[in-house]
């Protein structure tokens, strides 16, 4: 399990990362963290010409709050952001969902950008920014890009990244204070790729109907997606146990889950169920008094 | 493929070599730096049996390239004993021995690097989170019970001489 | 030994393991950490079919790769017989050490590539093109069993995928069936697994003068020299073991890989190393328990066994595993499937089955973790069915210590210990009295808990006639040691059982002290290597080292000492029998007016005079036995299994040292709960392995193991030279089993298959509650 060679071209700067990424050959990769990567270089299921390794791109690396929003730079490691005070206070959700990434000695290496640009349909980070509304910023060569992300994910291992286009950033809109977060999610094992998880939002107002609310979902499809019908069953109502009963069967059949060696794809389905709706009432307990 | 000149500090000493980009950091650790005392399980990232310290944080080293360590500092297993005191042995490596938390011993090295945050953190873990810091390195001999005895039992130690 | 050497010092106490002090700071020696200047390296190509006729190959452009010293394919073994293993009345297919021909799984060896380093050997195994025209594929059992399907071994004259067809009976099944008052019938399932050491397998071969020498990660040493010398013509052969990171039984194979890497070394002479990777060991090394096994048992009204009739199918894959043989899980069933109950009529057949699958090998337990699963599982459907408690079915069944010495239907003769009294303490252990009101109230509230118990009894220890009542007709039954006092005072030990984790060395060190006199900390136990002396035998595995090798160990120790206390005698003019060595010193027993170190004894001594070695086999098996007991809850909404509690009773007999024997217990525990809730190796229809990394093979961490409780009975072995008997392997053995009937209890469904499923046992959660509301 040894990978086979390439060339490797440490950059320094953005402009340097995006003139190799333009100059080089098609198949070059960019390697932030190499959690995802090195393991399929390892096997040899990707054998790229040349590897750019924007590790020492430390303008990337950041977290920070901008007019309310939150931006995080691309090479951003896990371990930053679940040790984030930012994080923490503003976007709980963030720092939830990372806690599930793998172990933490994959956390200290992989970062943010690596996660969305990867694009696993069982990764964490892509289906709590979908709950959250992010958007992604890209450069290349030819200009900067910001992508929502419902425009982002194509498909497992596919995103809107056009060759030449590096992810530098990621942002987040505000949130209201006292908002409520759950992130959710079934594994066999601690630290594996979930069989399904759930992201959830969601705002109350002084009578504690849900005025607002996200319920982003793992498993349920190749990419992050949002349970609309879910959202709308829950939007305007008192959250109550039946409602998020209800909720939660109707984002578990609207999606559409694959079977594998865990399970058929109605345990995959019912697996969702559980998830979202454990997810929707720990967020609404979470809310605080509006 | 072209050698890259790399320069890294390992367990305190400087050293050079040419590699090739695609050599595992696990494999010049051993191979070139000689240090054997970092094991290899699985090269996919999963076991943990390589974990080592990468500038201050534990990684896996069989998920990076040497090349990517060049002007890093690194520290493994051999540079944890050189570390410790008069017995050679850090208190987590006595408590493992105390509580019969190894038997073949090779996962033993990426367990002792990956807990060294766990064990200087100003928060004070409960069991569950031991056992979840742990996750990430996988044992075949013991059942892990008697590593988080160790654990705990090293924690409790190195609480109280701080408390001293 | 009591009676030989007077007091046991050491023997009993829980000290801290000699071994750790390299292990702990890096500093041991696994087999990829010798360092053997200029070793090349192998990678292998191997199969990506499961099934197969090789049309052509072309290895052109990886023998033009810069790097690569050779590119070996089955055409340059022509002079290298295949691999046999010989089994009485069951058919042997032979195996080349590279594929010739046909490949047989995905994984199977076709091209050794060696190289100057591991990366290039890889870089060359992907430019060897192979083409092979694919066979239809026998995957399962139910395939390999149907006539439209190919039979793997027919070009070696073998008509059948049927290896291994026997029967065992003992009494009159039959009538005892007609006058039974309740028959069942079931059908239990294991699912494959694979053993997973730590440390992979791997060996490098030099040649030192007109020595191979073969540094081997193996439980084996003397098998491994044995074929090397016997496959290659290779007179002068010694295999040496470094430090070895696990075995569970997989590295007492002597593998093709292994084998290969000699031949590579002579060939080129020059020296070769292989060190297997994750995907290599996952795929392509040994799998193990694929069985499924119907049986009928026969009890009367007060739940009392009357007869038992078996039916056992095990997939052995496409190849026999030299020497431990194709049909040790077969055999293993067959003789054990009783279990530590009273049992006169037994009819019981087993079939070892090729098919296009990875070997079955020897993993932790051999057939025993299946058989247990049979007859725990047996125990709770006859209770269930009857009325009675699960703790209740078992007093009336469990063999009494009265009764022992037992000889069962299987001709196994149980020698000693309560099994009944493993039971009762497991019972109250695990809170047994108060759980059915504590269960009643957590279901009222939603949470479903069940417990189960597993008793069984294993054989330990193997002599010579076991093994060929086993079939394994290469095994040897004995252990042997070689030690060597020298005149610093120490003492050097080589035995033929390497130390591949259980903390032998530490053990051996406390026996050998015992049995001497001489001080703990000038015992040295040397890593086994068959250029010692006279040493030879079986090796590590299947629960042999602290009985039999300590056997050994006690008999040369004597020898020593009652050498030195002649020595002493002469010198100090003090008849023998007035003599005493403590702590390295002989001196009288009354005042410790006389004495002399046994360093000056050394100095004086011929050489050779403290140069002792001896061999052991005992002469009956030491049957060890456990009750396992463990509380679950299952989540009704995921199906997920929690262990909230488990506890062991076992005896082992003589404890040497009880930080060991339960570190043992607990490690194999963990292979037993991952086997019964995680483990399991698929393959789909077309024998493509599913999960060849550990993202997909899910060997448990930290989070997903319980904490055991452990008593010991501790009744010692009348048979065995200490009382000692065998304990690497009992915690895998129950676990399974004692999982499956909690689960079944907390679920009031029959859970007959491992590992259990979420998903069905989700389904079986649901319907309880909706039968509820």
């Amino acid at each position: 399990m040894k990978p086979a060679s390439f060339d490797y071209l440490r950059v320094h700067s953005v402009e340097e990362a995006l003139t190799a990424l333009h100059d080089g050959p098609e198949d070059s990769k960019i390697i932030a963290g190499g959690q995802s990567l090195v393991p399929l270089l390892n096997f040899r299921l990707a054998e790229p010409a040349l590897l750019i390794d924007i590790n020492d791109l430390h303008e990337l690396s950041f977290v920070r709050r901008v007019g309310g929003a939150l931006r995080i730079g691309a090479l951003t490691r896990h371990s930053t952001l679940e040790k984030s005070a930012v994080v923490r206070d503003g976007w709980p959700l963030l720092q939830e969902a990372v806690r599930f990434v793998a172990h933490p000695q994959i956390r200290s290496r992989g970062t943010i950008g690596g996660s969305v640009a990867h694009a696993d349909s069982a990764a964490e980070l892509p289906v709590a920014l979908a709950a959250l509304d992010a958007e992604f910023v890209t450069r290349s060569v030819s200009g900067s890009r910001r992508i929502p992300w419902r425009d982002f994910f194509l498909g497992p291992m596919t995103t809107a990244l056009e060759p030449g286009e590096l992810l530098v950033e990621v942002r987040v809109p505000l949130l209201r204070k006292s908002h409520g977060h759950a992130f959710v999610e079934h594994t066999r094992r601690n630290g594996d790729f979930a069989l399904a998880g759930a992201g959830v939002v969601l705002d109350l107002n002084s009578d504690r109907r849900c005025s607002r609310i996200s319920v982003a979902l793992l498993g349920a499809a190749p990419t992050p997606v949002r349970a609309t019908d879910a959202e709308d069953c829950l939007l305007g109502a008192v959250i109550t146990e039946e409602r998020a009963a209800r909720a939660a069967k109707m984002a578990a059949e609207a999606g559409s889950p694959s079977g594998d060696l865990h399970g058929s794809v109605a345990y995959h389905r019912s697996l969702l169920e559980v998830v979202v709706r454990r997810a929707i009432l720990a967020a609404n307990l979470r809310v605080q008094e509006p | 493929m072209g050698m890259q000149r790399i320069s890294v500090n390992v367990n305190g000493a400087d050293v050079e070599a040419r590699v090739e980009p695609r050599l595992l950091l696990s494999d010049f650790i051993r191979h070139d730096a000689g240090l054997t005392g970092t094991h290899v399980g699985c090269e996919h990232g999963v076991c943990g049996a390589c974990t080592v310290e990468v500038d201050g944080a534990p990684a896996r080293s069989c998920l990076m390239f040497a090349v990517q360590v060049e002007g890093a500092v690194i520290r493994t297993v051999e540079g944890l004993t050189a570390s410790a005191g008069p017995e050679g042995w850090s208190v987590l490596q006595q408590s493992l021995h105390e509580h019969h938390g190894l038997q073949c011993g090779f996962c033993t090295p990426g367990i002792l690097m990956s807990l060294q945050p766990l064990l200087t953190a100003e928060e004070d873990p409960d069991e569950t989170q031991i056992r979840e810091a742990l996750a990430g390195n996988l044992c075949r001999c013991t059942g892990y019970e008697n590593i988080v005895n160790a654990v705990m039992a090293a924690l409790a130690q190195v609480r109280s001489s701080r408390a001293a | 030994m009591q009676d030989t050497i007077g007091t046991l010092p050491l023997v009993g106490r829980a000290l801290g393991r000699i071994e750790d002090r390299q292990l702990l700071s890096g500093t041991a020696t696994f087999l990829d950490d010798i360092p053997i200047p200029g070793a090349l390296h192998v990678a292998y190509v191997r199969s990506n079919v499961a099934h197969g006729t090789i049309t052509a190959m072309d290895t052109r452009a990886a023998r033009e790769l810069t790097g690569v010293r050779a590119v070996i394919t089955a055409d340059d073994l022509d002079h290298v017989p295949p691999l046999v293993t010989p089994v009485a009345n069951a058919a042997n297919p032979p195996r080349h050490l590279l594929a010739k021909g046909v490949v047989r799984y995905v994984g199977e060896p076709i091209v050794a590539v060696v190289a100057t380093s591991r990366y290039v050997a890889e870089d060359a195994a992907a430019l060897v093109a192979v083409d092979i025209d694919p066979l239809p594929v026998v995957c399962t059992l139910a395939e390999s069993l149907d006539p439209s399907k190919p039979v793997l071994h027919a070009g070696a004259g073998i008509d059948s995928n049927v290896l291994f067809d026997r029967v065992l009976e003992s009494g009159d099944p039959d009538s005892a069936f007609q006058r039974a008052a309740h028959v069942i019938e079931r059908t239990f399932r294991h699912s494959r697994v694979a053993p997973v050491p730590m440390e992979t397998r791997g060996a490098a071969a030099t040649i030192v003068e007109d020595e191979l020498v073969l540094w081997a990660s193996s439980q084996f040493p003397h098998a491994l020299k044995e074929t090397v010398s016997d496959l290659l013509g290779v007179e002068k052969v010694r295999v040496k073991c470094p430090d070895i990171g696990g075995g569970f039984g997989l590295k007492s194979l002597a593998s093709p890989e292994e084998i290969l890497v000699a031949w590579a070394a002579m060939y080129l002479n020059e020296p070769v190393k292989w060190v297997e990777d994750r995907s290599e060991n996952l795929i392509a090394s040994a799998h193990a328990r694929d069985m499924e096994v119907s049986v009928r048992v026969a009890a009367d009204h007060d739940g009392v066994l009357l007869a038992m009739e078996v039916d056992a199918l095990c997939n052995t894959g496409a190849y026999s595993v030299h020497p431990i043989t194709h049909t040790l899980e077969a055999a293993g069933v067959l003789s054990m499937t009783p279990g530590p109950y009273r049992l006169a009529h037994y009819r019981a057949r087993a079939r070892a089955m090729a098919t296009n699958t990875c070997p079955a090998g020897p993993y932790r337990g051999v057939g025993l973790p299946v058989a247990t699963l049979v007859h725990e599982r047996v125990m709770d459907i006859l209770a269930d069915e009857l009325g009675f408690s699960a703790v209740e079915i078992r007093r009336r069944n469990l063999i009494t210590s009265d009764e022992l010495p037992y000889l069962t239907a299987t001709s196994q003769k149980y020698d000693s210990g309560d099994y009944v009294a493993s039971l009762e303490a497991a019972a109250e252990m695990i809170g047994y009295d108060s759980f059915p009101s504590e269960q009643r109230a957590a279901r009222s509230s939603g949470t479903l808990l069940g417990l189960g118990f597993a008793t069984y009894v294993e054989w330990t220890g193997n002599n010579s006639k076991l093994f060929k009542q086993r079939g394994m007709t290469a095994l040897k039954g004995w252990d042997s040691c070689q030690l060597d006092l020298d005149q610093d005072g120490r003492v050097s030990v080589w035995t033929s059982s390497p130390s591949i984790g259980q903390g032998t060395a530490t053990t051996y060190a406390q026996v050998l002290a015992d049995a001497t006199g001489i001080a703990i900390d000038d015992i040295d136990i040397v890593q086994s290597d068959t250029g010692t002396g006279e040493v030879d035998g079986n090796g590590t595995g299947s629960s042999r080292s602290a009985s039999v090798t300590s056997g050994a160990i006690i008999l040369a120790g004597t020898e020593l000492k009652s050498r030195l206390i002649e020595d002493a005698a002469a010198l100090l003019d003090v008849p023998a029998d007035e003599l005493q060595i403590v702590d390295s010193e002989v001196s009288e027993h009354a005042g410790h007016e006389r004495s002399i170190d046994v360093r000056i004894l050394a100095g004086k001594a011929d050489p050779g005079r403290y140069n002792i070695g001896r061999t052991f086999e005992a002469d009956d098996v030491l049957y060890s036995y456990a009750t396992h007991a463990c509380r679950v809850s299952v989540d009704s909404e995921t199906g997920e299994v929690d262990i909230l509690q488990y506890v062991v009773a076992e005896d082992c007999g003589r404890v040497i040292n009880p930080l060991i024997v339960e570190g043992q217990t607990k490690g194999a525990l963990a292979q037993g709960i991952a086997a019964a809730l995680y483990e399991s190796f698929h393959y789909d229809e077309a024998g493509q392995p599913q999960t060849g990394s550990f993202m997909d093979y899910l060997v448990p961490t930290a989070c997903e193991l319980p904490r055991v409780t452990i008593r010991h009975l501790e009744i010692p072995a009348p048979n065995g030279i200490l009382g000692a008997k065998g304990v690497g392997e009992g915690g895998t053995i129950a676990a399974g089993a004692a999982i499956a009937n909690a689960v079944s209890n907390a679920l009031a469904s029959e859970h007959n298959t491992l590992p259990l499923r979420p998903e069905v046992l989700q389904g079986h959660a649901r319907a309880i509650f909706e039968n509820l509301h």
